[in-house]
């Protein structure tokens, strides 16, 4: 790590910002409980800071959690987010770290897929997402009946709707948790950081042929 | 319209006797020929708008099909819708032997052709509107002028008021139709596509703000409005209902604009999502894949999935220890009490200030006493000369305070009692010992 002519890591001068004493303490909760942060409502101050010392504060995670500060979307609406994927070194010790669980990845890839590869642009009513997810895909049906409902019969029972109607409603206030959504009631609004979605898997998706042949 | 006519009249009900209904609402058949029609007269095909029954014979046959032609009498089988039409949307003249168009047919096709046409002009609204303020503002104070302002100035413009807000929210539907599943789906150039809409819900957003301005002037009516004091029901609901109805065009204006807000930042990540199409059918895939290769397992007390091998799961959190606040119960810990601070008696002090206290209690005895003196020496002798006495006291008691007080003890009684009498001689003093009184003589009567 480079030093300055004090001695001081030269990453630590973010601090010397007067803004710094007014965001950094409560944004670092923020990062670390995992919340993604976009120009957006309460979130743009924060957002604001980070973009001003995004160099210096992704040193900072990286020199202290052996985490990264990472920005995406850049073209349009960017996000920030702490990485702990990219933590091999370990600073975390893993019976701090917290998973999203697979189910709710599950039902993520599909709303982001109903959302934005199939135009619903206006989709914003969990009753209805959870109507689609539980009609309008055929190819998922049995997928999710075993995995969500955790039941084995061909036949869906009404007790398997209740279960995944259930999973779609945890899965968004998980990601309401993860600031990548609205969610009030019935209404939700996806944010920019929802992008974050489709882009956790964006190196395993364009091998999916090859791992599919690999499973036949 | 009196209220008893009201009551009777039902548009429901007669609307929807079947031959009434198609009266009104023709069949498609006969909408295309008044349709055609409507267009001739528009473009000034027919003589004084008038046109003969062969012209609409005409029209008619040019809709059916050969086949019709070959199996039906034309002449009469036509001759039955000409004859509906009139009830509504055509008039026969005997004498000239010719069709003129009724109000109700112009209306039906304007407003039919308005609404596909989409005829936009917010410069039109702001000049409605203008003029609606003019002439309401000219109607003030006399309820049958605002009760004419309502019934026909105002009915007549509400249409195209409403006509100009429905027709925005209209495009935004089309726009969005077009991103649907299918289209996307069979699309060779979505980003293409996506550039169209994403331009069209710009030029939306663009004329809303045009209709926004556009409209303004109704914020003033409003305002006009409710200042108007009336005493007639009729006014009031009027005023009710239109007040109502201005809230309602801004309702949807601010409507269309949040509706915009929602959709352009997802149209704006669509481009992100398209730059790689192929991407969107491996997602697809990706999905399927979890759905058939997860595996389910028991972690505690739930059954868990676990993704296949090749997928890891999200990290998301650096779940951190809670911090622990120590809470100190008042109730358990009360604070410790201070000691009370003991003061020692300062004897010395204390004495003195005894002594004061008594020489003050005998100082007031003394001067009782002098007081009491010189009233008794008053009463025996009737005249007494205070100054005198004063230099007695002083004499007596070798003190200033004493004496000044006993003098003025005196004098305060003598003065608040009508038995006695002060007479103070300024011209002739008294002395002694350096002191100079004015010579005061008391009486008692």
């Amino acid at each position: 790590m480079e030093h300055d002519t004090n001695g001081t890591l030269s990453f630590l001068n973010f601090q010397r910002d007067p803004d710094a004493q007014i965001y950094f303490g409560q944004l670092d909760y923020y990062l670390k409980d995992g919340i993604h942060i976009q120009e957006y409502g309460d979130q743009i101050d924060y957002y604001k800071f980070l973009k001003k010392h995004k160099d210096e504060l992704n040193d900072y995670y990286e020199y202290f959690y052996g985490i990264s500060l990472k920005e995406e979307n850049v073209q349009s609406d960017s996000y920030f987010f702490l990485d702990f994927n990219t933590s091999s070194r370990g600073k975390i010790p893993s019976p701090y770290r917290d998973v999203l669980k697979n189910k709710y990845i599950i039902i993520g890839l599909i709303m982001y897929k109903a959302i934005f590869y199939e135009g619903n642009v206006e989709l914003n009513s969990l009753a209805t997402l959870q109507e689609m997810i539980r009609n309008d895909y055929e190819q998922y049906k049995e997928g999710l009946i075993r995995l969500l409902a955790q039941s084995s019969g061909d036949v869906k029972l009404d007790d398997d709707d209740k279960m995944i109607d259930n999973t779609v409603l945890a899965a968004l206030q998980n990601f309401k948790r993860l600031g990548w959504i609205e969610l009030n009631q019935d209404h939700f609004e996806t944010r920019a950081s929802f992008q974050r979605i489709n882009t956790i898997y964006e190196d395993i998706i364009p091998k999916i042929d090859d791992i599919i042949i690999s499973y036949q | 319209m009196n209220k008893e006519e009201e009551t009777i009249f039902n548009f429901e009900d007669e609307a929807s006797k079947s031959e009434t209904y198609l009266a009104l609402f023709p069949e498609e058949r006969e909408g295309i020929v008044i349709i055609h029609l409507y267009e001739g007269i528009v473009a000034g095909r027919y003589e004084n708008n008038r046109f003969t029954g062969d012209e609409i014979h005409r029209l008619f046959e040019a809709t059916m099909t050969a086949n019709e032609k070959e199996n039906l009498y034309v002449k009469s089988y036509n001759k039955n819708r000409i004859l509906r039409l009139q009830k509504f949307f055509l008039s026969y003249d005997e004498e000239t032997r010719t069709y003129t168009f009724q109000e109700y047919g112009i209306s039906f096709c304007k407003t039919a052709k308005d609404t596909l046409e989409g005829s936009f002009k917010p410069t039109k609204i702001k000049i409605i509107c203008a003029e609606l303020k003019a002439k309401l503002e000219a109607s003030l104070g006399s309820e049958s002028a605002l009760k004419n302002w309502f019934e026909i100035h105002f009915e007549h413009y509400q249409p195209t008021l409403k006509k100009h807000i429905d027709f925005l929210d209209r495009q935004i539907d089309e726009a969005v139709t077009k991103l649907r599943k299918d289209t996307l789906a069979v699309n060779l150039k979505p980003l293409k596509l996506l550039r169209t809409v994403s331009d069209d819900l710009t030029e939306v957003h663009k004329k809303n703000e045009e209709l926004r301005t556009a409209f303004e002037e109704t914020n003033a009516i409003s305002l006009i409005l409710t200042d108007i004091d009336s005493n007639s029901r009729e006014i009031l609901d009027y005023i009710e209902n239109k007040i109502d109805f201005f809230d309602g065009i801004q309702r949807r204006l601010r409507g269309t604009d949040r509706r915009l807000n929602r959709i352009q930042p997802k149209i704006k990540q669509l481009f992100a999502a398209f730059r790689n199409p192929e991407y969107s059918a491996q997602t697809d895939k990706f999905i399927c894949f979890l759905l058939k290769h997860s595996t389910l397992e028991r972690i505690k007390y739930d059954k868990e999935i676990i993704f296949p091998k090749e997928v890891p799961s999200l990290k998301v959190k650096f779940h951190r220890p809670k911090y622990i606040l120590f809470n100190r119960d008042k109730e358990l810990f009360p604070t410790k009490s201070k000691s009370r601070k003991k003061y020692e008696p300062d004897l010395a002090a204390e004495k003195e200030s005894q002594a004061i206290l008594d020489k003050a209690l005998d100082d007031f005895d003394t001067v009782e006493n002098w007081v009491n003196r010189i009233f008794a020496e008053l009463k025996t002798s009737k005249k007494l000369n205070l100054s005198e006495a004063y230099f007695r006291i002083l004499k007596d008691v070798s003190d200033f305070s004493i004496a000044t007080k006993a003098f003025f003890k005196v004098l305060d009684l003598c003065y608040a009692s009508e038995d006695y009498k002060v007479k103070i001689d300024k011209s002739k003093s008294v002395k002694n010992e350096g002191l100079i009184l004015w010579n005061t003589i008391l009486t008692e009567h």
